[in-house]
């Protein structure tokens, strides 16, 4: 129960990992890779 | 934790080949690019094809051993963060009113797949939950929907398996034929990418079939697909009620709980990303701020690109002709007439509103 409590969804990890590399990205501590 | 990173290591090798397949695709692209002179070969050699086909041969000639398969197999992540990433691109404005218009769009769509294969699913003796099934991946988005909709409406596994096969051969005949005929028929990038958004099935073979067409027809695909997959709980917990009625699956108790479960959240990630760089750019004005504001979100369109170059390549490396081979006539006879009816109806609904889809 409690795993189940702790578990996140993997469309909430696509979300939170696309928010952290928006923020890298805003301060700067990403550099803007080309494409 | 210990756990966590036995996850991780099992990820890795898939992940890391995507990664190789990737950079190397779009630098092989890149070289072929730069030495073909004919401009339609050379539209051929674009990134996106390089890495599906690349991924097709290699995933179909190669045998791969088996501690790749979870990695490769996790593209959907790429492909969700991908358009989370597109949501800086659009002005939530632009959002609305094409959302609004797809919304509806994809509503008479979605009613038609489902009375369509519903109908032909009988007439060709389907068992009844797997019509009910491949009317969900033909009207909605592919395999997640089906996944979704097995959950509820308690098929048989095999019947799962069937939905998902047909789904995924036409999502790989899909990535040829949509791009043949959007450019036969002369259409335009807003026409194609809405079109291809709407009627092709698997949300990464959508994505990948406007960026065949083109860089410009890919954001409209996003946007409709994104409408589509915005829809699927409201469909399936129909199915779920319908099935539970006749005693033949579970009942549904808490409705509203069931479309938020169902509810695809890196759709409200794309959502909170445009808001969030609309108000931004809103307060920056003019001047200096814009452009350093612009400079932000072409990283972040790179950052999206690269996404979606992994998926591509996923989506190559998990393309198995050998599976296509195996799936059953009857079900292929019903996902060709399904998917040929929806294409013809999907491309009559763009052509109508096309004049009236704002330009993004």
């Amino acid at each position: 129960m409690e795993q189940k409590k702790n578990r996140v969804s993997l469309d909430w990890w696509t979300v939170i990992v696309a928010f952290a590399l928006t923020a890298l990205v805003i301060v700067g501590a990403l550099p803007i890779i080309p494409w | 934790m210990k756990r966590f990173f036995a996850a991780a290591l099992d990820l890795l090798p898939g992940i890391a080949l995507i990664v190789v397949l990737a950079i190397g695709g779009k630098l092989f692209s890149s070289w072929l690019q730069a030495i073909i002179t004919v401009a339609w070969v050379r539209s051929l050699a674009s990134s996106v094809i390089i890495s599906i086909v690349g991924g097709m041969l290699i995933g179909n000639l190669i045998p791969l051993p088996r501690f790749f398969a979870l990695g490769i197999n996790s593209y959907e992540f790429f492909l969700k963060v991908g358009i989370v990433l597109m949501g800086a691109r659009f002005l939530i404005t632009d959002v609305a009113r094409l959302g609004g218009i797809g919304l509806a769009i994809v509503v008479i769509e979605i009613l038609f797949s489902i009375a369509f294969v519903s109908l032909i699913s009988r007439l060709f003796r389907l068992p009844e939950k797997l019509g009910s099934l491949l009317s969900v991946g033909v009207g909605i988005c592919g395999v997640s929907a089906i996944i979704g909709a097995a959950g509820s409406i308690e098929p048989k596994k095999e019947e799962t398996g069937y939905a998902i096969a047909v789904i995924l051969v036409f999502g790989a005949l899909a990535l040829v034929a949509y791009p043949l005929l959007g450019r036969l028929m002369g259409m335009s990038d807003k026409a194609f990418g809405v079109w291809a958004g709407l009627a092709v099935d698997n949300t990464a073979e959508a994505v990948a079939t406007g960026a065949i067409f083109s860089k410009a027809a890919l954001a409209y695909t996003t946007l409709a697909k994104l409408c589509r997959n915005a829809l699927m709980g409201f469909v399936i917990l129909g199915f779920a009620i319908y099935y539970s009625r006749r005693g033949l699956a579970r009942e549904v108790t808490h409705k509203g709980f069931f479309l938020w479960q169902k509810f695809p959240k890196f759709v409200l990630g794309f959502l909170a990303l445009s808001v969030l760089f609309s108000i931004l750019f809103a307060v920056a004005g003019p001047g200096g701020a814009r452009a350093f504001l612009a400079s932000k979100t072409t990283g972040l369109k790179n950052l999206s690109e690269w996404a979606f170059q992994l998926t591509f390549v996923g989506v190559g490396l998990r393309t198995s002709f050998r599976d296509m081979a195996r799936t059953g006539i009857s079900p292929l006879v019903v996902g060709i007439a399904a998917e040929a009816a929806v294409a013809v109806f999907t491309l009559g609904m763009v052509f109508v509103v096309e004049g009236v889809l704002p330009t993004l």
